[in-house]
């Protein structure tokens, strides 16, 4: 599975910190989310489908194997 | 203009229906025969109103087409024009520009910020209730909802927060008296402005290290704000910070009292209060009317709508779109794709947004602990008049069973 966050399209809500906290950190003075590097690995596929149904801009992009 | 609108209503956001038949005006406006997410509404010399979520969705992030830019004398912003002389900062401007003076206080409106905070929320929120736990009642949209955030909006800009009253007063006049009495609310615009100059002023020789420091020290495309753009910053920071967090907490405890099964949940799951609150936030949340400006001609959502034209952005109606959210009407605590837009989509997405939450989940959390039998007193609940900006309770009266404060007085 591969996982990002589209930065043109995330307005920095970080509803993904608040649904999968070990998955995402945040860019301060880019107001915005990334994946946590290696977090693909180590952070459950569910954890960061949930975080990507609750993102109100539609930034988590998922492409399933 | 707009005599070719296909769907026109007749719906004043400011008036007392909004107010209070909330619900029914909001359901009225989403379940019209036609299914149109959006309309012309011949009120206050007309303006479009859209509260379809894929309508809204579309338009807040065209902001080239949709601009929030407010052009006074000839096309202020707001429905009706807003009174205010020069934009408010950085909501009232778009692009780049815009972005540039986010960018100014993103140091603070972070996610990190706010959870850095948390301690000081916390014992804010524990100081207040202590203040009127012991006597078994309580205005709490006073004394808790209205107090907490004033005083954590006075703290970060550095500001005497023991005054939160006098800023509050003036913050509420500008945002709910506006509309029906406008000389009062520019007689407090006024006061509140001089007031700010005064703060500018007693920094001019020592920046210190708080939000409003951070403002007057920080350059903009290469120069430090002037004093009306730090005037009209620190102002949407207070409006921002004042008077919304309050009316979420308020609107969401007016639910809960009269729902026992909910009340009941929410106790029960109370470790769970930061995604319970996500709830409130698209249902209960202090809505408003948010406001674009179209730039240019343009076919939307199967309206032709014309440079000029004002629109209110119905946020809080969007979050009960049957075709985003499920039985909209009902509360549930554990409702998942709920991409409600309480805080905005897009490029102005709320700034506050991370330490509204913090405080709304504080907020609810003190309550449900410390008082979770509390009883609603219907006839002293007051709403502020006008809630075509934000849809808040001015008086939530409420009796309890004392309990004990956390800190000897």
């Amino acid at each position: 599975m591969k996982v990002w966050v589209d930065p043109e399209k995330c307005r920095g809500h970080a509803l993904c910190l608040t649904y999968a906290e070990d998955a995402f950190e945040f860019i301060d003075l880019e107001d915005r989310s990334v994946v946590i590097e290696g977090a693909v690995d180590s952070v459950a596929p569910d954890v960061f489908r949930a975080a990507a149904n609750e993102c109100p801009e539609r930034a988590i992009i998922i492409e399933e194997d | 203009m707009a005599a070719d609108a296909k769907h026109v209503i007749d719906f004043d956001h400011h008036g007392p229906m909004l107010r209070d038949h909330n619900t029914e005006q909001l359901k009225e406006l989403m379940y019209n025969d036609a299914g149109c997410p959006m309309g012309w509404s011949t009120a206050h010399n007309g303006h479009w109103a859209i509260w379809g979520y894929d309508a809204l969705y579309d338009a807040v992030q065209d902001a080239e087409t949709f601009s929030s830019t407010h052009l006074p004398p000839e096309c202020p912003k707001g429905v009706p024009g807003a009174l205010y002389p020069d934009p408010l900062i950085p909501i009232d401007i778009d692009g780049q520009e815009q972005q540039d003076y986010r960018k100014v206080v993103l140091n603070w409106f972070n996610p990190g910020h706010a959870r850095s905070l948390e301690p000081r929320i916390q014992q804010i929120c524990d100081d207040l209730i202590d203040d009127f736990i012991e006597s078994g009642e309580a205005d709490l949209a006073y004394q808790l909802f209205t107090a907490l955030p004033a005083i954590v909006t006075l703290e970060m800009l550095g500001w005497e927060s023991h005054r939160w009253r006098e800023w509050v007063g003036w913050v509420h006049s500008f945002i709910h008296d506006a509309t029906h009495d406008p000389e009062l609310a520019m007689q407090n615009t006024m006061l509140m402005y001089g007031s700010i100059n005064n703060e500018i002023a007693r920094r001019r020789d020592e920046l210190g290290d708080d939000l409003f420091s951070d403002m007057m020290r920080t350059p903009v495309a290469g120069k430090v704000l002037d004093d009306d753009e730090l005037r009209n910053f620190a102002t949407l920071v207070l409006l921002g910070g004042m008077d919304t967090t309050s009316g979420v907490t308020g609107n969401s405890v007016l639910l809960i009292d009269q729902d026992d099964e909910l009340r009941r949940q929410i106790i029960d799951n109370i470790d769970q209060m930061p995604k319970i609150i996500e709830e409130f936030l698209r249902y209960a949340g202090p809505g408003g009317g948010l406001y674009r400006r179209v730039t240019k001609d343009v076919e939307f959502h199967g309206e032709q709508m014309h440079e000029g034209e004002k629109v209110l952005m119905m946020f809080w109606a969007a979050n009960r779109d049957p075709k985003a959210f499920p039985d909209p009407e009902k509360i549930d605590i554990f409702r998942t794709q709920n991409r409600h837009m309480a805080f905005g989509l897009g490029p102005h997405r709320c700034l506050g947004s991370h330490h509204a939450r913090r405080m709304f989940a504080t907020l609810m959390t003190g309550i449900f602990t410390r008082i979770p039998d509390f009883e609603v007193d219907w006839d002293g609940v007051e709403r502020f008049e006008d809630c075509g900006s934000v849809y808040a309770v001015r008086h939530l009266p409420v009796t309890f069973t004392p309990g004990p404060r956390l800190t000897p007085a």
